[in-house]
């Protein structure tokens, strides 16, 4: 690299809010990749169990089956959040005013399908202690738990901020990168909820009519039989 | 422009310059960890009192406490947390943050620049190894004869797993996190790296990792071992609550270590710097790094699980349960493998980046290298299953591990090329750190084809869970690993510090380390292929030569290790003063003054060639060394080779 070169007084540009926002996005996806490797592997546990049902042991016949309302009417909440706060980021002006709507309700429904998942985690119809299945159910809606902490912390941040009209020049990015955010944890969401689905299908069978959550009737009884392969 | 600066330009509603972020240092950090700890011990304990996991419980609150408190009394929190009321650092902050005109001072808090982190870096992985090289000194005096009794056995296994994890967790850190931090965004032409703040973040976190790792050796230990496979760490004492947490901890450290050093990377080098023309040891880096950022997840997924067994009595390792321990065995090697080349690529690359300054001929082949570093890192994600072959999990995929692992060796051969291609006919300038290339390339030699052995499915049968492995990945892990560090070490240390490295000291200390080492482990070859299992304190006296000579060759590397202590410490302290770039070397990072000023380059470099333009052999001589410069002046900024 010759002298010439490092004297180009050229290269004494200032940083464009742009090269700023490329740098932030760029670094949110790969934390996002690293995010979405650990959600795969449990993902990956809960069925590789499934699959290889150890002493047919994974959930045993008559043993509680998590409902499917619950992750899926929590992954809705999530995704109708997300909605939000793109339709806030659309309205693009300097200071982002027109966003702060959208932004208070997309942190708000985030924040509700925070509620909704540690209410469905209060009402498993199994202890985590049981079985290989109520463990995989367990920890999937803990990890969701997790990114919605997260997403509730940036939403808040991204709401009180665009209020205190913070987001100007290259912290417009803020705004735009914690919407990538959003769209991940959906997507997360969404990966737990097929999972638990994919699951739900092939094991257990349903508790009796009198157990409280109905979402637990969603399996077949004439599933029941593959539970003991 | 800085991001600094350019905040600066965008004034905003910040708060005030100073408060409390000030007066935190490590010294807080450490009150409020131990202070949270205590609180989490009492708090927590109560809750558990009557519950059937509560040790584990308890311990294992105690532990996140500790990080949690230690970490916000560094002020790591503070940042984030101005961020969310809207209060961002003012500029003044964050030159406060950066270290400027803190002295020494800057070394003990949450100091964002990248060059106290990569010094912060290397102490730290110098204290790491430091300690793992104990534990292997009282490791091998205890195997010098079958039954020596110097350690019981509850000891010798809680140090060989602590020894391993050590050992593991240090070199995963030892090329990218000191070199990575002080010289990657030197050598690409950047004022530091992408997210200040992650930097140290990621550096601190592992420090407050490091009390976590070694409480394991006062709770019980670790007795399953580096991998901390199940089903014994499903049973095991509270050290192994010890072990997640502390791979919890250095599984988001990676994690975002990786992110900054591959966003700072990817967005960050100089104008003009094509992928052509970026430096081969940024290549190794990036890929260590980018081959990290998912592997370590996998990691952190199975103790997650480990975690919910243990504390909460979950059953994913358990049979009756339904669980499973090869689902632990599979997510640990998904990341296992991977993390061998996480800790090889980086070092061998630093190799090839110094033996083209030294052989003072371009790089041999820059695309085979570029190639095969991309081809390892593709290839490393589809052979972890070769180190399950003897657990009986899915036979029927034998061949096709075996096939992917060996093909693994196409390209690290290629790498090989690459080297003794450059050092072909080239106007040698021996130097330690040249010394160390050519150590690699023997010590490489020898661990990759016994790697190779250990790929073959009827061989493994025979071979796995002996000393042959033990010496086969101390071959590539230290053989061409560590010793492509210190190769790391010795060309950047004038750089990093200011000081030439003794020269003497270096080379008694380099052959020392060397001899030793294949004394040491061709020794461990011999009683692994007789039949001496691993970990196992009492041994047969049919293998005591063998483990007498490793013992033996053992102590050499102490003492040469230690040599080499002593020599990186004088010579930091009253060495030589290093002029700027004393190897005559045309990448970046030699173009700056000693020390490097705080945003490192006064203009930003172009860059209108490759950095291996150093012409053909026959004209080629060890360019003259440039007349020293001091710091910050006009000479020095923006300083040229």
């Amino acid at each position: 690299m010759s002298t010439e070169s490092l004297v180009n007084k050229e290269a004494l540009a200032p940083e464009e809010p742009e090269d700023f926002g490329e740098r932030w996005r760029t670094g949110v996806i790969l934390i996002i990749v690293a995010d979405a490797s650990f959600v795969v592997a449990l993902s990956f546990a809960f069925l590789y169990l499934r699959g290889i049902n150890t002493q047919t042991s994974f959930h045993p016949g008559g043993t509680g089956v998590a409902s499917l309302w619950w992750p899926w009417i929590v992954t809705a909440v999530m995704f109708a959040s997300f909605v939000a706060y793109r339709f806030g980021l659309e309205a693009h002006e300097p200071g982002r005013r027109h966003f702060l709507n959208a932004g208070v309700v997309g942190v708000g429904g985030m924040a509700a399908a925070l509620v909704l998942n540690v209410v469905e985690m209060y009402r498993f119809p199994f202890h985590v202690v049981d079985n290989a299945y109520s463990s995989a159910v367990w920890v999937i809606a803990a990890g969701n738990v997790f990114h919605l902490v997260i997403t509730v912390f940036l939403g808040l941040g991204i709401v009180i901020r665009v209020q205190r009209r913070v987001t100007r020049g290259a912290r417009d990015w803020h705004v735009r990168i914690v919407g990538i955010w959003y769209a991940w944890v959906c997507v997360a969401a969404l990966i737990g909820a097929i999972t638990v689905t994919v699951a739900n299908g092939t094991v257990g069978c349903p508790l009796p009519p009198d157990q409280p959550d109905p979402g637990a009737r969603s399996v077949l009884a004439s599933s029941c039989s593959s539970s003991t392969r | 422009m800085t991001v600094a600066e350019t905040y600066k330009t965008d004034p905003v509603k910040g708060g005030p310059d100073g408060g409390i972020m000030r007066r935190l240092n490590v010294g807080t950090g450490i009150a409020a960890g131990i202070i949270l700890a205590f609180v989490a011990h009492r708090v927590v304990g109560h809750l558990a009192d009557d519950h059937v996991h509560q040790v584990d419980v308890r311990a294992t609150a105690t532990m996140v406490g500790w990080a949690i408190g230690f970490m916000a009394g560094l002020g790591a929190f503070t940042g984030p947390f101005r961020w969310m009321v809207g209060k961002d650092l003012t500029h003044a902050d964050e030159l406060f943050l950066a270290g400027k005109d803190q002295g020494i001072g800057r070394y003990f808090r949450f100091t964002t620049d990248h060059k106290v982190v990569g010094i912060q870096y290397l102490v730290l992985t110098m204290v790491m190894l430091g300690a793992g090289g104990t534990m292997a000194m009282l490791i091998r005096t205890d195997l010098i004869s079958p039954n020596s009794g110097f350690l019981g056995p509850q000891t010798y296994n809680s140090l060989v797993g602590l020894h391993g994890l050590t050992m593991i967790l240090a070199t995963i850190i030892m090329v990218t996190g000191p070199f990575g931090n002080f010289v990657v965004p030197l050598m690409i032409g950047a004022r530091d790296m992408a997210f200040p703040r992650l930097n140290a973040l990621s550096l601190w976190l592992l420090v407050a990792m490091l009390p976590v790792l070694y409480s394991a050796a006062f709770l019980g230990g670790i007795p399953m071992g580096w991998v901390g496979y199940t089903p014994i760490a499903d049973q095991g004492p509270a050290g192994v609550d010890a072990y997640m947490v502390a791979i919890l901890i250095f599984a988001v450290s990676t994690a975002v270590a990786g992110a900054n050093i591959t966003t700072t990377i990817v967005t960050m080098r100089a104008r003009g710097m094509t992928w052509t023309r970026t430096p081969i040891f940024v290549y190794g880096v990036l890929a260590s790094v980018v081959l990290a950022l998912p592997a370590f997840p996998m990691f952190m997924a199975a103790e997650i699980l480990l975690l919910v067994d243990r504390l909460m009595g979950g059953g994913f390792y358990v049979p009756n349960r339904g669980g499973q321990p090869w689902l632990y065995q599979n997510l640990f090697w998904l990341m296992g493998h991977p993390e061998v080349y996480v800790i090889l690529i980086p070092a061998v690359a630093a190799l090839m980046e110094l033996t083209a300054v030294f052989a003072r001929k371009p790089l041999y082949s820059f695309r085979v290298a570029v190639l095969s570093i991309i081809a390892i890192v593709g290839l490393s994600v589809t052979v972890w299953a070769h180190h399950m072959f003897a657990s009986g999990w899915a036979p029927d995929l034998n061949g096709p591990f075996m096939l992917t692992t060996e093909m693994i060796s196409i390209p690290t051969g290629g790498l090989f090329l690459v080297i003794l291609g450059t050092l072909w006919r080239g106007r040698i300038w021996t130097t330690l750190p040249l010394m160390c290339t050519y150590a690699m390339l023997w010590n490489f030699i020898i661990g990759g084809i016994t790697g190779i052995y250990l790929s073959d499915v009827p061989l493994d049968y025979q071979l796995h869970g002996s000393m042959f492995v033990t010496a086969h990945f101390h071959y590539t892990l230290m053989g061409a690993g560590l010793t492509g560090a210190i190769g790391a070490m010795a060309y950047w240390f004038p750089k990093m510090t200011g000081r030439m490295l003794g020269k003497t000291s270096g080379f008694v200390s380099f052959w020392l380390v060397q001899i030793g080492f294949n004394v040491t482990f061709l020794g461990m070859f011999m009683v692994g292929m007789e039949g001496q299992p691993r970990r196992v304190v009492h041994y047969d006296a049919a293998y005591h030569t063998g483990n007498l000579i490793s013992t033996i060759g053992a102590y050499f590397i102490g003492t040469g290790m230690l040599i080499l202590l002593y020599d990186v410490i004088a010579s930091w302290h009253h060495g030589a003063v290093a002029p700027i770039n004393p190897w005559g070397a045309k990448t970046l990072e030699w173009t700056v003054p000693n020390p490097v000023p705080l945003e490192n380059f006064a203009v930003l470099p172009v860059v209108t060639e490759d950095a291996y333009g150093y012409g053909e052999p026959a004209e080629a001589e060890p360019a003259p060394v440039p007349a020293r410069v001091g710091a910050g002046s006009d000479q020095g900024e923006g300083a040229m080779t």
